[in-house]
């Protein structure tokens, strides 16, 4: 047994064949770990991306406040992050804030609106998903 | 061809790397391709029920009056009988209706007249069952009239249980007199400053025997002794002795006591143990014997404890000369005394009652057997000088030296302060016919909140075989706990033809003392008294509703899937007002919708509803 153990560490030419298999190992399996992972942001991103789904319940002209409310009901299959307004295209939003699943609530926006006048509001989240239309101030 | 692709890739080692590279990222590409394919048909087909659903909203109005709520139990029959039909039938259905006939709830068709008797209470505390309650009547000119033997065998106590008669023991005292007494005890607790009206006095029975009486069950306590001659009562369990050599002894069916020396010299009635709140006791006593002096003492006592020996307690005596009547504090002091001039080998009756055993205040009194008690007490003072005792037990006290004396009925009841009242209703034949059945009817109050509801309203359509009688709705008062009309926009009941007649009776502004908590509503249909007709009444309909100041929406699915409805807005000029709703409609049904918590808007108004899917139904109104 020691014989056959010394008979290997003299045996140069068999390390370097087993050091290259090593390293080939090493190298395909961090490339797939990496291949996996992207796969996964990938795909998540794509799913959540797909399943945004908000609605505007309501929109009110606030004659007391002077304001536009906005009444948002997430119906999609995933959170989703409002993170900008849009009044005419021209942005009016304070604080960002998160809608879950099913969850509604009013988006208050600071604006003078005019009696009769058509405005274009435009609720936008984080991962692009567009909300909104032209509404006429009673 | 196999073996020469597997020769070729031995030889090329290019070809066996290539396929490999392509096997380990075919998973990957597969995951990704499924994953977002599948997903997307996920969404896809969300989007298209989306598009699938159609919901609208037919109308929208204002309403007043919410939906009847009838009985979902059977009716209880308190008086009368049900003849026919079932609480579910009603003619706009089945053509069906129930039916009910007068009768009465008469405990024994032997007796043919009987007087309801209401027992109040008129302490602030409940007074608890089994208490001795004395009715007051004037069996004299009933026993003239030929309704009540004079020996009163037909006068009986019953009590209504809710479900059935229970025939009570009762002591009648002056019988045939213009005020005899009757004494009874009470079958349940009677409420702070309430009432109880289940109790009965039946009478007119010609051949009525052997009544209940016995005092055992009228009285905490009675004993008339009348049994075998016993040399040593001691013996029987009810009762112990504490004394100094006398002896207590059944002789003729009279408790005797010879006494003796020993300090106190006491008969216990063990039976009662401690008895913890005041009494009145009642005995016959009869002094046969009488050295006179300190240690000639006899009569009642009661708070009894062990200090400073078993028996030692508060006493109300025959003392120290046949002109004295004297409370005593055993072994500690004697307290006030009265005169009053008694005879040997005469009866008298004694009464007794310690009121305050704290500040050692008692009452006695002596009058001779066949004579009206007094209204006065003979001794109404304390117990003297001395620690005061608690309640305790309670017996007779004996005298310390050879005198003889002889006890016969004592009689022990407990004493309320203010004792009860028991006054007597109208008398009642048993030819009288009634007709007395109540039932349960249930709000729903997740529709009808407590807090939107105005007031409520009852009706019932209605036949009745008799067109001169007059029929009562009544609710169940759940602050004074009894059915009333009480505040009721009319209490002048209802006189119905003999054809199918509504009577309705609104609650008004007192409609939140007859809905309870949880919704549900009793109503009595009573008749307006006992009549010799037999009167049948034939219920097609009785329900309940509440009067509110709400909205009805009338919501349709035209679509192909079911809808549900998550959200309701109602809009005007000045107010976007928002409502969480939770409705779901089938495919192609309509549905009605009432909110007593919203009220119709000024016009022009818009009405909108929104479903879990993100469609919107629009209902405008200019």
């Amino acid at each position: 047994m020691t014989r056959k153990a010394k008979r290997f560490f003299r045996d140069r030419r068999a390390i370097t064949p087993v050091l290259s298999n090593l390293l080939l190992t090493v190298v395909a399996v961090a490339a797939m770990s990496i291949a996996t992972t992207a796969t996964y942001v990938i795909t998540t991103n794509l799913k959540e991306t797909m399943s945004e789904r908000i609605i505007i319940e309501d929109l009110w002209f606030n004659p007391s406040t002077g304001n536009i409310s906005v009444y948002l009901r997430n119906v999609g299959k995933v959170a989703v992050h409002v993170s900008a307004v849009y009044v005419n295209h021209t942005s009016r939003f304070s604080s960002p804030f998160s809608l879950e699943i099913g969850k509604h609530r009013w988006l208050n926006i600071s604006y003078s609106w005019s009696s009769g006048n058509l405005y274009f509001v435009d609720v936008v989240t984080t991962r692009g998903t567009h909300v909104g239309g032209y509404y006429k101030a009673p | 061809m196999l073996e020469a692709i597997i020769k070729r890739l031995k030889r090329d080692r290019r070809g066996v790397s290539n396929v490999i590279v392509v096997m380990l990222s075919l998973p990957l590409v597969v995951v990704i391709v499924v994953n977002v394919v599948l997903w997307s048909y996920e969404m896809n087909q969300f989007d298209w029920d989306k598009m699938q659903e159609d919901i609208g909203i037919a109308n929208v109005e204002h309403v007043n009056r919410s939906s009847w709520f009838a009985t979902q139990s059977e009716y209880t029959v308190n008086t009368g009988s049900h003849t026919s039909g079932t609480f579910k039938d009603t003619q706009a259905i089945d053509d069906q209706y129930e039916s009910f006939v007068e009768g009465s709830n008469w405990w024994n068709v032997d007796y043919s007249y009987r007087r309801q008797i209401t027992i109040t209470n008129n302490m602030a505390y409940t007074l608890s069952s089994g208490y001795s309650t004395l009715l007051t009547m004037d069996t004299a000119a009933l026993v003239s009239s030929g309704k009540m033997l004079s020996n009163g065998n037909d006068l009986r106590i019953v009590f209504w249980n809710e479900s059935s008669w229970v025939e009570i023991d009762r002591h009648v005292i002056d019988m045939n007199t213009g005020s005899t007494q009757v004494w009874f005890k009470t079958q349940t607790d009677v409420p702070a400053d309430g009432s109880d009206n289940n109790y009965y006095v039946y009478y007119d029975n010609l051949g009525a025997v052997s009544p209940p009486a016995d005092k055992s069950n009228v009285y905490l306590w009675f004993d008339d002794f009348n049994r075998v001659d016993n040399l040593d009562i001691t013996t029987e369990a009810s009762y112990s002795a504490k004394t100094g050599g006398g002896t207590w002894s059944i002789e003729t069916s009279k408790l005797k006591n010879v006494g003796a020396a020993g300090d106190p010299n006491k008969l216990i009635i063990t039976a009662l143990g401690n008895v913890d709140t005041n009494i009145d006791m009642l005995v016959k006593i009869n002094v046969t014997s009488f050295v006179s002096g300190d240690l000639s003492r006899m009569g009642l006592s009661c708070c009894m404890d062990t200090d400073p020996s078993r028996g030692s307690g508060y006493c109300g005596l025959f003392h120290d000369d046949r002109d004295s009547l004297e409370l005593l504090n055993d072994l500690r002091s004697w307290g006030t005394g009265g005169a009053y001039g008694w005879s040997l080998s005469t009866w008298y009756y004694m009464r007794f009652r310690v009121i305050d055993p704290v500040n050692k205040l008692g009452k006695v009194k002596v009058w001779q057997v066949g004579t009206t008690e007094p209204n006065t007490w003979t001794v109404d003072g304390n117990f003297g000088g001395g620690t005061a005792r608690d309640y305790g037990e309670v017996g007779f006290g004996g005298s310390r030296t050879t005198d003889i004396t002889y006890f016969d009925d004592i009689l022990i009841r407990y004493i309320a302060d203010p004792e009860p009242s028991a006054s007597l209703g109208m008398e009642e034949s048993q030819s009288d016919n009634r007709l007395d059945i109540d039932g349960a009817f249930v709000i729903d109050l997740s529709t009808y909140p407590l807090t939107y509801i105005q007031t409520g309203e009852m009706q019932i359509r209605y036949r009745s075989s008799d067109a001169s009688e007059r029929w009562y709705l009544k609710a169940y008062n759940w602050s004074s706990s009894t059915y009333s009309d009480s505040g009721f926009n009319s209490t002048t009941g209802h006189m119905p033809t003999k054809e199918w007649d509504y009577y309705a009776v609104n609650f008004t502004d007192r409609w939140s003392s007859y809905v309870h908590d949880d919704g549900t509503v009793y109503i009595k249909i009573v008749d307006e008294g006992a009549d010799s007709n037999q009167t049948i009444i034939d219920i097609d309909f009785l329900a309940v509703r509440v009067v509110i100041n709400g909205m009805k929406f009338t919501f349709q699915n035209k679509g192909s899937s079911t809808s549900h409805l998550v959200s309701l807005w109602v809009n005007n000029s000045t107010d976007h007002l928002r409502y969480d709703v939770n409705i779901f409609i089938n495919s192609a049904d309509t549905e009605s919708y009432i909110r007593s918590d919203i009220s119709l808007p000024n016009k022009p108004y818009t009405v909108k509803v929104v479903t879990e899917r993100g469609n919107t139904a629009v209902f405008a109104s200019h």
